[in-house]
Formats: C-alpha cells, sequence, structure tokens
C-alpha cells in the first residue's frame, strides 16, 4: 500500500551568497501510512519542519532525497495529488483585501470546487457570521481560521498544518483540538507541525521528533512518552530544602516549585520507594507524595537535548534570509 | 485554466493600484485638458488632424496643448508595468503566490494564467483610458475649437485605442515578468523608472538613437501614435506619418518589438519561476 506520506533521506541545502551553506534538513525520514491518523511532527525552532513540509507542498526542491506525498514525487508530480491535500504553511496567506467568502470562493474556482462546500468549511471554522468581512480586518486567530477553511475546502485526504494553533486564543485552540480530531476521525490523514506540545499530546496518535534537521525519534505517542520521557514525583514536605539536600546528595535531581513545602525529582515510578526510604531515615517524614507520568514535553526537551520548545502561542517564526524559517 | 484567469482577473481588479493608478491617471488627463483650453489663448485645434496625427501629441493645437498631453504617451506604459510589477510581486510577498500553488502546483499554468487574466484586464483598462483621452479631447475641441470631421475619423480613433491598450498590456507582461526574475516590485519598479526617464530617454534616445530604436519606450511611442520609428528619440525626430528623415521601421514593427521583447522576458520569467524556491 503507498504511504500517505513519504519522506526518503531528505536533505536540503540553502547556499548563501556570502557565508557557509545552511543545512536546513539533513537526510530525514518520515513516514505517514494510516488514514484516521494525527501525525505530530514536532522539533526546536530552525530544526527544519518547515522546509520539510515546504518539500512536502512542492514549493521547494531537495538537495537530495525524495518527498513523495500519495505516491507522487513532490518535486515533479505533486499536481497529480494536490486536489487530495489541504495545507497551510506558517501564517495564514489569502488576499487582503478580498472578504473571507471571497477569498474561499477564489480557491474553490481554482480547484473547481462546488460553491456550495464553502458554506460548510465556513460553518466549520466559525466564520459564517464574518464571512463578508475583509481578510486584513480579521483578529489572527480568524485569518488562522479562515485558512484551516480555505485547506478544508477540497475536503483533503491529508491535511497538513503548520502552526495551526498560532494566533488563537484558548477556546480557538480547543475547537482546533476537537477539529483536528474529527477530521482523522473521518479518516482523513493530518500531519501537525506545532509548537505547542501539549496540544500535541492531546490530539496526536504518533510524533516525529526531529532536532537540527535530522530525525530523533518517531513512533506512536505512548511509545515516544513512554521511553523519551521522565516522570516525575512531586513531594510535599514541611522543611523542603533539607529534604532536597538529602535527595541530591544521594544523586537525585531535585527541584523546587513554587509551592513553599513541594519539589520535584526526576525520577521512574520506580524510585519512590527510594526517596520516601532515605528521607524518613533523616527524621523527614512526607506530607504527600505523587507520580506524575511521562509528558510529551519531558520527551521532547530530552531527545533535543533541551532545546526549548517556543512558548505557546508565540508569534509564528520569521524564515530567515535563506528561507529556512524552520 | 480558463477558472484560473477568471479568478486571477479579479484578483487584479480588486487591487488599490489597479483601481487608483488608471484613475489618477485620467485626472491628470482631465487637468491636462482643461490647462491646453486655458494656455489655448483661442487658437482652436483641429479634432480631425489632432485625432489622426495620434492622440497623444495633440499637434496642431500648438506647443502649449503638446506639452500638457505628450507626457500622456509616456505614462501609459509606466502605469502599465507598475502594475503589472506590484500584481505579482504584493501577492508573493503576501504569501499567496506559495497559497496557490498549493492549489495549482504546475507553475507555468499559474505563470500562464496569471498573465492572460492580467493582460486581457490590462487591455480594457488602458483602452478605457484612451476613450477618456479622445472624449477629454473631443470636449476640448467642442469647448474650444471644432468637432468638424471628428466622427469621420472614428476607425483611426478606434485604432487608436486598441493599440493602446495592446501597449498596456504588453507593458503589464514586461512588468510581471522583470519581477518574477528580480523576485522584488520594488526593485524591478524603480529600476523600470531608472531605465525610462535616464537611460533610454536622457542617454540612448540623444547620444545612441541607432540602439534606442529598438528599445520599448521608443517603440510604445510608435506603436501607439502609429508613426515609425526613426533616428530620433521620444521628444526628437520628426515622426510624423511616416515622415521621419531617418525613417526606420513602421509602428507595425514597433509593435512586433514589443511583443518580442515581453515575450523574452516573460520566457526568462517562466524558467526562473519554474525553479525556483517559494518560501
Amino acid at each position: 500500500m503507498t504511504a500517505i506520506v513519504d519522506v526518503r533521506g531528505l536533505r536540503k541545502v540553502y547556499s548563501k551568497t556570502r557565508g557557509e551553506p545552511v543545512v536546513a534538513v539533513k537526510g530525514l525520514d518520515l513516514t505517514l501510512g494510516t488514514p484516521g491518523t494525527v501525525h505530530g511532527f514536532l522539533g526546536p525552532n530552525g530544526s527544519g519542519k518547515t522546509t520539510t513540509i515546504r518539500c512536502l507542498l512542492g514549493l521547494i526542491r531537495p538537495t537530495s532525497g525524495n518527498a513523495n506525498v500519495f505516491g507522487a514525487d513532490s518535486t515533479t508530480s505533486f499536481h497529480r495529488v494536490a486536489h487530495r491535500v489541504g495545507a497551510i504553511v506558517e501564517n495564514p496567506k489569502m488576499f487582503p483585501n478580498f472578504s473571507g467568502r471571497k477569498n474561499l470562493a477564489l480557491l474553490a474556482k481554482l480547484g473547481g470546487i462546488d460553491s456550495s462546500e464553502i458554506d460548510r468549511v465556513l460553518g466549520i471554522v466559525g466564520l459564517a457570521d464574518r464571512d463578508a468581512d475583509t481578510f486584513d480586518s480579521y483578529s489572527l486567530g480568524m485569518k488562522q481560521r479562515l485558512a484551516i477553511g480555505a485547506a478544508l475546502l477540497k475536503n483533503p485526504d491529508l491535511l497538513i498544518l503548520d502552526e495551526p494553533a498560532n494566533g488563537l486564543d484558548p477556546a480557538g485552540i480547543a475547537e482546533m483540538r476537537v477539529l483536528i480530531r474529527s477530521i482523522a476521525d473521518e479518516g482523513k490523514a493530518v500531519l501537525v507541525s506545532s509548537h505547542q506540545l501539549a496540544e500535541i499530546e492531546h490530539v496526536c496518535d504518533e510524533v516525529t521528533i526531529i532536532s537540527q534537521g535530522e530525525l530523533v525519534r518517531s513512533g506512536s505517542l505512548d511509545h515516544v512518552r513512554s521511553t523519551e520521557g521522565s516522570e516525575r514525583v512531586v513531594v510535599s514536605i514541611t522543611n523542603r530544602d533539607s529534604a532536597m539536600n538529602v535527595l541530591n546528595g544521594a544523586g537525585f535531581s531535585a527541584l523546587p516549585l513554587p509551592n513553599a513545602s513541594e519539589f520535584t525529582v526526576e525520577v521512574g515510578a520506580s524510585d519512590t520507594a527510594a526517596i520516601t526510604r532515605l528521607l524518613a531515615e533523616q527524621g523527614l517524614y512526607l506530607e504527600g507524595l505523587r507520580v506524575e507520568r511521562a509528558t510529551l514535553e519531558s520527551a521532547f526537551l530530552n531527545l533535543t537535548g533541551g532545546a526549548s520548545p517556543p512558548p505557546p502561542g508565540g508569534a509564528p517564526q520569521a524564515p530567515n534570509e535563506n528561507g529556512a524559517g524552520q | 485554466m480558463i477558472d484560473l484567469i477568471t479568478a486571477e482577473t479579479q484578483r487584479l481588479v480588486s487591487r488599490r493600484m489597479t483601481r487608483y493608478f488608471p484613475l489618477g491617471l485620467a485626472a491628470l488627463m482631465g487637468v491636462g485638458v482643461v490647462l491646453a483650453i486655458l494656455l489655448s489663448d483661442g487658437r482652436g485645434p483641429d479634432f480631425v488632424t489632432d485625432i489622426a496625427s495620434g492622440y497623444y501629441n495633440g499637434s496642431d493645437f500648438g506647443d502649449d496643448s503638446t506639452l500638457v498631453l505628450g507626457p500622456m504617451g509616456f505614462l501609459v506604459p509606466i502605469m502599465a508595468f507598475v502594475i503589472g510589477a506590484s500584481y505579482f510581486g504584493a501577492d508573493q510577498k503576501a504569501g499567496m503566490i506559495e497559497q496557490l500553488l498549493t492549489w495549482e502546483p504546475r507553475r507555468s499554468r499559474l505563470l500562464l494564467g496569471r498573465l492572460a487574466g492580467g493582460t486581457a484586464m490590462m487591455f480594457v483598462i488602458t483602452a478605457l483610458l484612451s476613450a477618456f483621452l479622445v472624449i477629454m479631447l473631443y470636449l476640448m475641441c467642442a469647448i474650444d475649437g471644432t468637432t468638424d470631421g471628428a466622427f469621420d475619423i472614428w476607425p483611426k480613433v478606434l485604432g487608436a485605442i486598441v493599440r493602446s491598450g495592446l501597449t498596456g498590456a504588453i507593458f503589464f507582461a514586461l512588468g510581471m515578468a522583470v519581477t518574477v526574475i528580480t523576485n522584488n516590485s520594488i526593485a524591478s519598479i524603480v529600476g523600470f523608472l531608472i531605465y525610462v526617464f535616464v537611460i533610454e530617454t536622457a542617454l540612448l534616445s540623444p547620444l545612441l538613437p541607432k540602439v534606442s530604436r529598438w528599445l520599448p519606450m521608443e517603440n510604445a511611442d510608435a506603436f501607439v501614435s502609429r508613426n515609425g520609428v526613426g533616428g530620433g528619440g521620444l521628444f526628437g525626430g520628426q515622426s510624423f506619418n511616416g515622415l521621419l528623415p531617418d525613417f526606420h521601421h513602421g509602428w507595425i514593427a514597433a509593435g512586433l518589438l514589443l511583443a518580442v521583447w515581453a515575450g523574452t522576458a516573460f520566457a526568462a520569467a517562466l524558467v526562473l519561476f519554474n525553479r525556483r524556491d517559494i518560501d
């Protein structure tokens, strides 16, 4: 069976008129094979996510390697499958002085799509009552939603969303999550690149994490989280500083929390007995102890060497001078 | 392809530049005609001669009106070039080319669709603008001269309007092509203005007329006014109904030369656009 997305040995080098060439992607492999799956595509700033997505959409040419979508080479034959792919790349892009509806109407005309679809997607993205307003009068969140509407207009089998939650308020992010899940539940495949790890964690079935243009881990969300993420123990105790000294002295890594009586220890769940015992031996008795399971964020930080994801809801990153935005 | 061309035509018309630049030029024509009337000092124009000699250069009306109306022949190609350049450049800058390519990934097809929609619309806009000028000239003659025989020469007037529209379309294509090549609309517009006012008009026309007779602005003037191209520059020579002292080629050849310029630039733009990363 043909993979929905099949990237093999993808490499992209941006040559510069001054200075060394920038290697944005270094031999990346990525597979998205199952319809109905949401695949998170994660990486720190400049890790090559957007470059990879642009290669998938045929917007830039790989220096070497292949990017195939539904079996078509994106560089030469993306037009054969374009009707099956809806995409947003970085910022929402529409004609600024057209209304939301007119923007969608133009794209629908371009794609030979029935105009009745416009009402459907305006309803899905919650812009039915603002459809006559011009795009440049929209808030960032509304622009983002219209761009998603445009991507949905084709009723695509593959939806590629690059930072879809940018500019959305918490309610909008929650709606986005439901929307992405519902699209996948209809049997479509969704590839989501996002900085919002918590959101990805809520909605994804699979993740691929890249760093500095290279694949560092790919697999099911549960697998990546459990094998790469750190569990942590939150300890409540009256004499916090003494307790932290004891544990740090025993080789644990204890870090204080804002609450004056709490601190965390990065451990496996099986180490909780050792923590309890060590503290009790020093006459320090716990008021509480809870194990927090491994998160995608902890897996991400471990795999990317502590490279912090950008702040949630942060502004989209501007491409550098070579366009290597990610 | 028809849908693409229709969409592109709508897109071009929606742009402020496309609406306000011709409107500004029309206002300038109106002011020019009013000034011409004020400056005519009772010397009535012979409308028939006026139009037949190429409506941009109001000839018999006297030197005063020529000064006022003469630059119009210059401004139409500039307007078309600027609109063509900004049409592509603004969308490129806003990321719309990228958006459109996710819908129509065949780049040549996208660019040709834009070209077809844009040139068709620019033909209409420029022709309308020229028709407006003809109307203004007619009014000028009605107010301060004679309109006798005006309707006898309507085929020639119509021809001038069509040629003007074609020139607008050609310079639109040129502007779009140059912007695709440079990937920067501001650079292409500034570069074009420097070329027009400094390189071709101020330097090549007076200094190297044998070179300038092959160049776009010289031939645009010759094509629209239905004069031939001779040894003189845009403001020089006795370019009048083939009475050039140093006649080189006629207005049809001038139009073909313009088409070759635009076609060559567009072919280069297509090659580059197909190879370029869109980011």
